[in-house]
C-alpha cells in the first residue's frame, strides 16, 4: 500500500526523495520504494525517517482499518 | 577513518538474498559435481575430495552457525518420535533407490547394510542435534529472562 502521508510530510518540509535519503543515511530508491509501498522499512528506520519529517510513527505509519 | 558510506538496510538485505541465493547455488553444484565424478565419471576419489570437503564443510558450518544462534533446523515442526523415525525411514528408503540405481550395486546385503546405516545414522544425529539444540535454547531464553541482562 503508498504510503502517502509520508510523500506529503516530506513535501510539506520542503524536502525531495534525494534530501530525504541523505537525512536518514539510506539511498534515494529507497525511500521511493517506501512511498510506494514495496519496502517495509525496518522500525530503525521509520524512526529516523519520522524525527527527518518532524512526524511521530503514527503520523507517517499508522493505517486506520 | 570513519566508514561514510550509506548503510542502507534494503541494500544490505538484497546483498544478503544475492549472496544466500549464490551460495545454495555453489552448493547444488557441488553436490551435482560429485554424484557426477563418483558414479558417471567413475573417478577415484582423490579427483573430487576437494569438492566432496567444502561441502561437509558447508554442512557443518550450518549446523554450527544455527546451533549457535538457537535456530532449529532439526525439529522445526516439533515432531514426535515416530513422524521423525518416519521421515528417516523415508529417506532412507530414496537414499537406498538412489545409491542403487547411480552405482549399478543391486547386491541385497550391500542395499540392506547401507539401509539400516543410513536410518540408524540419520534417526541418532538428528536426535542428538535437536536434544541439543533444545538445550541451547533453553541457555538462551534464560539469558534473556534474566532481568540483570538488561541495563
Amino acid at each position: 500500500m503508498k504510503n502517502k502521508k509520508m510523500k506529503i510530510a516530506r513535501i510539506e518540509q520542503d524536502m525531495n526523495q534525494e534530501d530525504l535519503a541523505k537525512a536518514v543515511g539510506v539511498t534515494r530508491q529507497t525511500i521511493g520504494l517506501i512511498e510506494a509501498g514495496n519496502y517495509n522499512p525496518t522500525l530503525n528506520l521509520c524512526v529516523a525517517i519520522c524525527r527527518a519529517l518532524g512526524k511521530t510513527l503514527n503520523d507517517l505509519f499508522w493505517e486506520e482499518i | 577513518m570513519k566508514d561514510n558510506r550509506i548503510q542502507d538496510e534494503r541494500i544490505i538485505a538484497e546483498r544478503r538474498k544475492i549472496q544466500s541465493r549464490g551460495y545454495a547455488w555453489i552448493v547444488t553444484i557441488l553436490l551435482v559435481s560429485i554424484v557426477v565424478q563418483q558414479f558417471f565419471i567413475k573417478a577415484p576419489f582423490a579427483q573430487y575430495a576437494v569438492e566432496f570437503f567444502i561441502l561437509i564443510g558447508c554442512g557443518i558450518y550450518n549446523t554450527i552457525a544455527n546451533y549457535k544462534k538457537g535456530i532449529d533446523i532439526w525439529n522445526p515442526k516439533n515432531d514426535g518420535k515416530k513422524k521423525i523415525l518416519y521421515n528417516a525411514l523415508i529417506s532412507g528408503i530414496a537414499s537406498v533407490v538412489l545409491f542403487a540405481f547411480l552405482s549399478g550395486n543391486y547386491k541385497t546385503n550391500n542395499l540392506v547394510t547401507y539401509f539400516v546405516s543410513f536410518v540408524a545414522c540419520f534417526y541418532l544425529f538428528r536426535f542428538i542435534m535437536i536434544g541439543m539444540t533444545d538445550k541451547k535454547q533453553r541457555a538462551i531464553d534464560k539469558e534473556l529472562n534474566d532481568d540483570n541482562s538488561i541495563e
